[in-house]
């Protein structure tokens, strides 16, 4: 009895690997988002300076921004909104699987490897994703805008371990 | 008109020989400007936040809240304009900037400021253009501005209003958010305009706030159902204008603080009051252009005819000149003025975020500046400032502002030509140049008075619109023609996009599989055409809309001929004349496609054992990026006719007949259309940097272009494709003028063309009067075959492709890209190479030197 020759061995592992990696991206995807999402939750409830992005002298920031893939291999709603804590009221994001029906904006990716490219790029480029086809939105372009630099201050938070804001 | 001061042939002569360094002024001043630009000395452009905060700030006073919109637009420039910082940042002879900045980006939040809210962090050391901007500005434009503005801007207004009313033009916000269909500039912008100068100069401000109280009062008197609305509008002038004196009180005050004597008599003269000198004309034009900025994005708002505008003024002094030392003195001191505010109009560009940068990387403000030309009565009005004009633009050889020179053949002297063509050749770009009897034939066309047409003056790129009368709007529509050819060959679709809810994107298309001939092939693609010019056109006008009720321009009406008279703001249709314009990218590309088609489709007509469908056939060969079809994307190379190229292998003018089908279709098809004021669109071909943009994201065309290749520029024939420098002009003139039949001509690109031509330098140029002659001949040679405009980058393949390797080596290399002046090393890689690639002619042989011959070539 023979094994299978070195080269579909190599086809086999190389078939294998991106089985795994197409797995990894379709099904972690929702988890992975979340993940991000429950970082900048928390950063904006343990960080004043973070905090001031969503409630700043007058003005609080309510947004329902909706994540999705093409391939339904993503669906996550991230909400800003206030909570009352006793007599106080405060603003917060909460997250969770699903789409909401009304959003402000709905950020749509061309599958879960478009979102992965997206959150895990150094210096995501909106424009150049839209252009690629891979991302698509509907709704405010300014809120996209506004998340963009939140999720920047977040990763800048995250390498420094401080944060201005 | 004819020459004053430099009239005899020596004092041109002596001009001619000026060089910056016998200016110390100005000398400094471009030592200072290179500094920035080259990011010299801690020096570079920077964010300048002033305007946002203090607009933002009027704009959220609750007492304010209740004002009619026009009112409350007008008081946010009056405080912006009266609580400025002042600065004086050099020895600038001239009073007023734009920022608070040696060179500032201003934020227009209204607009589209907030791009740049992601890059906050990064925008002062990302790689590409960086501008610096300070972590506190940052974050008051994270907290206090942008908040203000997400969803008040001019495009998500439109966008609320569309939802709300369930409007189809929801289906045209989508597509133009693609990016790659179309893009309306009503979202960024409306500038893109002439204003009128000559009302401030003459009368002063105070004249013009007394005219418009005296029309508020009769607006208040009346009975008519708008009068309330035309006695707000009236109020509203008044208050900007106040605004204007309060920033040049300011000014004036600073000045004599610090014992600026002439500046501070200059401002006590002007704006309030009419100017009596050359140096008071210029300082008031320039204060009323900072303040159109406060207004409006510095984008492509452009100062108009100069060298007529301020030539009476000029003439004010050269007549209390009695000595040959007194009128040489006034050469100087005019030469030193004109520097002076060529500095002032380069100390500000756009705020472009990273993400823009491969659309529109490079960009200046492009402000435009016209010269020369015939005056109203069709005199020759070129004069002592227009060659003045002319001598700061070589002394200086700076991006800003974009100088445009008009050219009448019969009119002009010769020595206006020799000076056009000495100022490219030393500043190996500047200016472009325009064919009067062309343009003017194109307005008169759009029924503007022949009057006004001869009075026609470039809007930023290479637009023509009359003088202060024409609210021209001239980016409403940038289309990409190769969007309606993929579209066509692809039954209404355009793969890989996809829109939800829109599958096809047009659901009226011809399939390929019906189609037999050429012919039935081009309806195929009028149908895709008219619908993205009728999606384009539907958002423009719902953006204009957007303009008049949220965004009303009641400084920028100041200046213009027709809101004092009709008591109504430009945005709503003040304007003596109304119009928008419609731009087009990839027309070579989309003409090389149907040539290309209809070459197929007679090779396999004519071969009987061919049952294939061509069209079908070229589909396919598209869709698969020509991959497994090289041989006949070699043949279409090789074979096609090509615009303008002669016409060869007995094909005729196919190439010339399809380039005249698509213009004529696209000037029928837009003429039709209304825009929100009342005008109609107007078709154009130029580019800006989008050609090569959109092309790196573009599919394979039938031209044999492969995917994610640059497209043409303007109306540039495609690259390496037209050899024969003739037949390229031919061409091209063959479109601005169509000649149907005997007695009937007709112009149908009333918007303006940019048509871009490199040639090789020659080793002192200058000097060589054949060059300088051929040089000559050929623009003559081209006007008179019926071109419209053309501009040149005078470099070879060998500087550019070095320049590109070692930008450091060459700074201040200016270009022409597809309308404005760029520095080379400001641009993207994609327009780099588009520059590098383009079809270099040698002005003797009249011959394309091809790429592929002198890679590796330096001078």
């Amino acid at each position: 009895m023979t094994g299978p020759t070195t080269a579909v061995r190599k086809v086999r592992l190389g078939w294998s690997v991106r089985r795994l990696i197409a797995q990894i991206e379709n099904e972690l995807s929702d988890d992975f988002l979340i993940l991000l999402l429950d970082a900048m939750r928390l950063a904006l409830a343990i960080d004043p300076a973070y905090h001031r992005n969503i409630e700043y002298g007058g003005d609080v920031f309510n947004a329902t921004y909706v994540f999705k893939s093409k391939d339904g291999g993503v669906k996550v709603t991230a909400r800003f909104e206030p909570v009352r804590i006793l007599l106080f009221k405060r603003q917060r994001l909460r997250v969770r699987k699903g789409a909401a029906k009304t959003f402000d904006v709905e950020i749509t990716f061309l599958n879960a490897k478009a979102l992965w490219e997206f959150l895990l790029a150094e210096d995501p480029d909106v424009f150049a994703f839209i252009l690629d086809n891979k991302l698509q939105t509907q709704g405010n372009l300014n809120y996209v805008m506004k998340f963009g630099y939140m999720a920047n201050r977040l990763k800048h938070l995250t390498k420094l371990g401080t944060a201005t804001a | 008109m004819s020459r004053m001061l430099l009239a005899p042939d020596a004092a041109l002569e002596a001009l001619s020989k000026r060089s910056l360094e016998e200016s110390p002024r100005l000398h400094r001043l471009k030592t200072g400007y290179l500094d920035i630009i080259e990011r010299r000395n801690g020096k570079g452009v920077e964010v300048c936040v002033e305007r946002a905060l203090l607009i933002t700030k009027s704009m959220r006073a609750p007492e304010n809240a209740r004002d009619p919109m026009v009112i409350r637009r007008a008081k946010a420039i009056n405080d912006y304009l009266s609580n400025r910082e002042i600065h004086f940042h050099d020895d600038n002879l001239l009073a007023g900037a734009t920022t608070s900045k040696e060179m500032g980006a201003p934020v227009y939040p209204e607009f589209l400021g907030m791009s740049i809210w992601p890059e906050l962090d990064q925008i002062s050391t990302r790689t590409s253009n960086p501008q610096k901007l300070s972590a506190e500005d940052a974050m008051a434009l994270n907290l206090e501005v942008f908040p203000y503005w997400m969803d008040k801007t001019v495009l998500e207004r439109t966008r609320t209003r569309l939802t709300q009313e369930s409007s189809d033009t929801l289906l045209a916000l989508d597509l133009m958010e693609r990016v790659s269909f179309f893009i309306n500039g009503g979202g960024a912008v409306i500038s893109h305009t002439v204003p009128y100068f000559q009302d401030v100069l003459k009368h002063g401000l105070l004249k013009m706030i007394d005219e418009a109280t005296r029309m508020e009062h009769a607006a208040s008197g009346a009975v008519s159902p708008d009068a309330a609305a035309k006695a707000h509008f009236y109020r509203a002038m008044q208050i900007s204008m106040h605004g204007i004196l309060a920033y040049a009180n300011n000014l004036r005050d600073k000045a004599d603080r610090l014992g600026l004597e002439t500046m501070r008599d200059v401002l006590t003269q002007v704006p309030a009051h009419p100017a009596t000198s050359f140096h008071q004309a210029v300082n008031a034009l320039w204060l009323c252009h900072v303040a159109i900025l406060a207004e409006n994005v510095n984008m492509a708002m452009s100062p108009g005819r100069l060298d007529q505008i301020l030539y009476p003024y000029y003439c004010m002094d050269a007549e209390k000149c009695t000595t040959h030392e007194s009128k040489q003195q006034l050469i100087d001191r005019a030469l030193e003025l004109i520097g002076c505010l060529w500095f002032k109009i380069a100390d500000n560009t756009n705020l472009v975020p990273e993400s823009a940068e491969k659309m529109f990387g490079g960009a200046g403000s492009v402000p435009a500046v016209t010269v020369g030309g015939i005056d109203r009565q069709e005199e020759d009005a070129v004069n002592d400032l227009t060659y003045l004009m002319l001598k700061a633009t070589q002394m200086l050889s700076i991006r800003d502002p974009n100088v445009n020179a008009r050219l009448h053949l019969d009119k002009n002297p010769p020595e206006y030509q020799e000076w056009i063509a000495q100022t490219i050749l030393k500043t190996r770009a500047i200016p472009a140049v325009y064919n009067d009897e062309v343009v003017i034939a194109s307005l008169v066309g759009q029924k503007i008075k022949l009057e006004d047409a001869r009075d026609y003056a470039i809007v930023g790129c290479v637009e023509p619109t009359t003088s202060g009368q024409s609210f021209a709007e001239t980016s409403a529509i940038l289309l990409n023609l190769t969007a309606a050819m993929d579209m066509t060959l692809n039954e209404g679709n355009r793969p890989p996009l996809e829109l939800e809810g829109h599958n096809p994107i047009n659901p009226h298309f011809i399939s390929l599989e019906g189609i037999d001939t050429f012919e039935e092939f081009l309806a195929a693609f009028r149908l895709q055409l008219e619908f993205l010019v009728d999606q384009s056109v539907s958002l423009a006008n719902a953006l204009g809309e957007s303009h008049r009720d949220w965004l009303p321009s009641p400084l920028l009406s100041c200046f213009f001929c027709g809101p004092m008279t009709h008591g109504k703001d430009l945005t709503d249709g003040g304007a003596t004349y109304n119009s928008s314009g419609a731009t087009h990218v990839g027309f070579a590309d989309v003409c090389d496609s149907l040539n290309a088609i209809e070459w197929l489709a007679t090779r396999y007509d004519e071969d009987e054992d061919r049952d294939e469908n061509p069209f079908e056939v070229m589909r396919d060969a598209v869709a698969h990026d020509f991959e497994g079809y090289e041989e006949l994307r070699q043949l279409i190379l090789a074979q096609a006719p090509k615009f303008g190229s002669l016409s060869s292998n007995g094909h005729g003018n196919i190439a010339q007949r399809n380039a005249q089908w698509l213009i004529t279709l696209l000037f029928d098809l837009y003429q039709h259309k209304d825009n929100a004021r009342g005008g109609v669109y107007r078709p154009a071909f130029w580019t800006m940097t989008n050609h090569a943009g959109l092309g790196q994201v573009g599919r394979a065309l039938p031209s044999g272009r492969k995917a994610k290749q640059v497209f043409s520029s303007g109306i540039t024939p495609v690259s390496q494709s037209a050899k024969d420098l003739l037949a390229a002009y031919n061409a091209v003139g063959g479109l601005c003028r169509l000649d149907h039949e005997v007695g009937s001509v007709k112009y149908p690109i009333p918007g303006g063309i940019a048509l871009n031509m490199k040639y090789t330098p020659f080793f002192h140029s200058l000097d060589n009067p054949h060059y300088v002659k051929g040089f000559r001949d050929l623009i003559t040679g081209y006007f008179g075959a019926g071109g419209m405009q053309v501009q040149f980058t005078v470099q070879d393949y060998g500087t550019l492709l070095e320049a590109k390797e070692h930008p450091e080596r060459f700074p201040d290399l200016i270009v022409r890209v597809s309308g404005y002046s760029a520095y080379f090393k400001d641009l993207n890689e994609a327009m780099q190479n588009e520059l590098i690639t383009r079809s270099q002619y040698d002005l003797f042989a009249r011959k394309a030197v091809l790429l592929n011959q002198t890679k590796g070539e330096s001078s």
